[in-house]
């Protein structure tokens, strides 16, 4: 028995048809390896810019789009926007990096639930902008906890009399005045050529739906995730590509419950206003948000002096999320 | 021998890691050149274009009433229907009246027409009470005997007050309406915005003359919570610069009249231009002097048989609470 066996072992060894058998296992196993290898012609990557944008954001996103510009295999980016501001400096930073990709290769946004603000600022330099008709964007404009007016070498000594809040009040709004006007150029020096708004009636500051958006050209068309991800492999000219979602590390914070809502960042939670102005604001604070995102049992003690916020109601100074005013 | 050997292969290993070190360090500055990026442009960011140009804060109040003026009188300031000021508000025109030989009385309650005898003019800041019936004839009698009476407003403002049961907001009114209206004169309630022509930020609105009145020496002068005026058959003194908004109005197109005069009384639509730190800005001060001269060459003439005696009202002197 055990002979018949061996000759039959010895005889499959030496048939060919076994080899070709596992030749043909093992090829089908890494075919799909191989087609893709073979068929891709580019990558389109998926940047997230999910929650308030702080510098942890900024850096994220910055990496990631980075990441995306030195990688020869990626040709468009999709920035995937669901984020009503935050930080000025951390949405200049964002704005910049997104010009910087734009130069080196498409990028097509799509809006989620919200690029209002600083997220606005980021996406402007995009070449097209997808957003769904319940989307909100705009708001271009900055806010700012106004300093409080200290006599100097009362409590603290100074050896200037600027030192404590760093001018007056009149000084402060021209230094806003001057964040919120290089807000506004920089949009309309990216969409300039699309805007149906006037830069005064940009510089309302007002929030639009998406379709209010496509009308007045801060966006270019109605559409998610899938129509940018096509715009943008068309756009890098691609037939067959990859699609690579990026994934920032840590935890997108939210001020909006519409926004954590849509977001389907892995890791979210939600944040009162007191992150970004703290709870006893002791000087300037520059932010891209809508004024409506602070939460109104906590931002009703806080000043704030608006740019280019005047379309809802807002006004200069002290402010509530409601959009109401008092001195100047 | 064999250990000749090995030395020979252990250089071949040397050498062969220098090389595939080098390359893997020479090849990014070879190929660096056709990936290094282009320095990013920012045509935005051109300070020219971005940095306002700031409004001078420069000038002081210099008075030149008509010479045919008395030297010396009386202004009397309302502080009986819960106005609205403090003594940084009316300092700068303090200081004018009484560098021209006036002096300053506060009107706090009692018989209005009894505290306003004697005197040359009456000054009415941002009420937050209206005027009843009898006070209303009362400065109707002190105009209509060459008193002169100035009128500030202010639009609707929202004040956030913090108590012990938390914060709370509340609508702050320049109840002016009795008042005015009886001079055919109103302020209105919104406030006015100019994104173009503005002191810094869009609710700090430029206004101008307009060439009618005594404010020729103006250029422009700055308002920080400006409200429309009107007065029927009036004289505009001064407009709010070229698209100025009304807030809640999409007109953008309205220069709006923020100072009005009609025979002896006056009407402004802002008491912020004023006050200690934003008198000197632009032209202001000229303002603030043409109120001084408009309220010294005010000459009340008591009718005959008014008593003079008569002591119901009540004026107090300063200071300022």
């Amino acid at each position: 028995m055990a002979s018949r066996i061996r000759a039959l072992l010895t005889r499959i060894a030496r048939s060919y048809v076994l080899f070709v058998v596992i030749g043909v296992v093992v090829g089908l196993v890494l075919a799909p390896v191989a087609w893709n290898a073979t068929s891709s012609e580019g990558t389109v990557a998926v940047v997230p810019v999910s929650g308030t944008i702080d510098g942890g954001t900024s850096a994220g996103v910055s990496a990631m789009l980075q990441q995306a510009r030195s990688d020869s295999d990626v040709e468009a980016v999709v920035l995937l926007v669901n984020s009503g501001g935050g930080g000025a400096a951390a949405s200049e930073e964002m704005y910049l990096q997104t010009k910087r990709t734009a130069q080196q290769m498409p990028v097509i946004t799509s809006v989620d639930a919200a690029a209002a603000s600083g997220a606005y600022y980021t996406i402007a330099p995009s070449d097209h902008i997808y957003a769904k008709p319940a989307s909100t964007v705009g708001s271009v404009g900055v806010l700012a906890t106004t300093p409080t007016a200290l006599e100097p070498t009362t409590v603290i000594s100074t050896t200037g009399p600027n030192k404590l809040t760093g001018g007056d009040d009149r000084e402060f709004n021209y230094i806003l005045e001057s964040l919120g006007n290089a807000f506004v150029g920089a949009v309309f020096e990216q969409r300039g050529d699309r805007l149906e708004l006037s830069r005064t009636e940009l510089e309302q500051a007002r929030i639009y739906s998406g379709t209010q958006a496509v009308q007045n050209g801060l966006v270019d068309s109605i559409g998610g995730r899938q129509a940018a991800v096509e715009h943008a492999a068309d756009e890098a000219g691609l037939d067959n590509y990859n699609v690579r979602v990026m994934r920032p590390d840590g935890t997108a914070r939210f001020l909006s419950r519409s926004n954590y809502i849509a977001s389907t960042a892995p890791n979210k939670t939600m944040v009162s206003a007191d992150y970004l102005y703290g709870e006893e604001p002791s000087g300037p604070v520059f932010l891209m948000v809508p004024a409506t995102y602070l939460d109104p049992s906590t931002n009703g003690t806080a000043d704030f002096a608006g740019s280019g916020t005047a379309g809802a109601g807002a006004t200069t100074a002290r402010r509530t999320p409601g959009g109401t005013h008092v001195a100047a | 021998m064999w250990r000749r050997e090995l030395a020979k292969r252990l250089v071949v290993l040397v050498l062969t890691v220098t090389v595939v070190v080098a390359v893997a360090a020479g090849g990014p500055l070879l190929l660096g050149d056709e990936q290094e990026p282009a320095t990013l442009q920012n045509p935005e960011y051109e300070p020219d274009a971005v940095v306002p140009e700031p409004v001078a804060a420069t000038g002081t109040v210099d008075a030149n009433p008509d010479p045919a003026a008395d030297d010396t009188g009386t202004v009397v300031i309302d502080r009986g229907h819960a106005n609205r000021f403090t003594r940084a508000d009316i300092e700068p025109l303090v200081d004018a009246l009484v560098r021209e030989g006036y002096s300053v009385e506060f009107y706090t309650d009692g018989n209005l027409a009894a505290a306003l005898e004697g005197a040359d003019a009456f000054l009415v800041i941002d009420p937050g009470a209206e005027y009843l019936p009898g006070d209303v004839d009362d400065v109707r009698q002190f105009t209509g005997n060459g008193g002169r009476l100035v009128m500030i407003g202010e639009p609707d403002r929202t004040a956030i007050s913090t108590g012990l049961l938390g914060s709370s907001v509340q609508t702050q009114e320049s109840r002016l309406t009795t008042l005015a209206s009886g001079y055919r004169m109103s302020v209105d309630t919104e406030y006015l915005y100019n994104q173009e022509n503005a002191d810094g930020t869009f609710k700090h609105v430029l206004v101008r003359p307009t060439g009618e009145g005594g404010l020729d020496s103006v250029e422009r002068t700055t308002m920080y919570t400006a409200a429309a005026v009107s007065a029927r058959n009036g004289t505009v003194l001064l407009r709010s610069a070229p698209n100025t908004h009304k807030s809640g109005s999409d007109e953008v197109t309205g220069e709006y009249p923020v100072a009005v005069e009609r025979n002896n009384v006056l009407l402004l639509g802002d008491k912020t231009f004023m006050r200690g730190d934003r008198y000197r800005v632009a032209d202001n001060e000229r303002v603030v002097a043409y109120m001084a001269e408009f309220m010294i060459e005010g000459d009340y003439q008591a009718p005959p048989g008014v008593d003079d005696d008569a002591d119901n009202g009540t004026t107090t002197p300063m200071p300022v609470a």
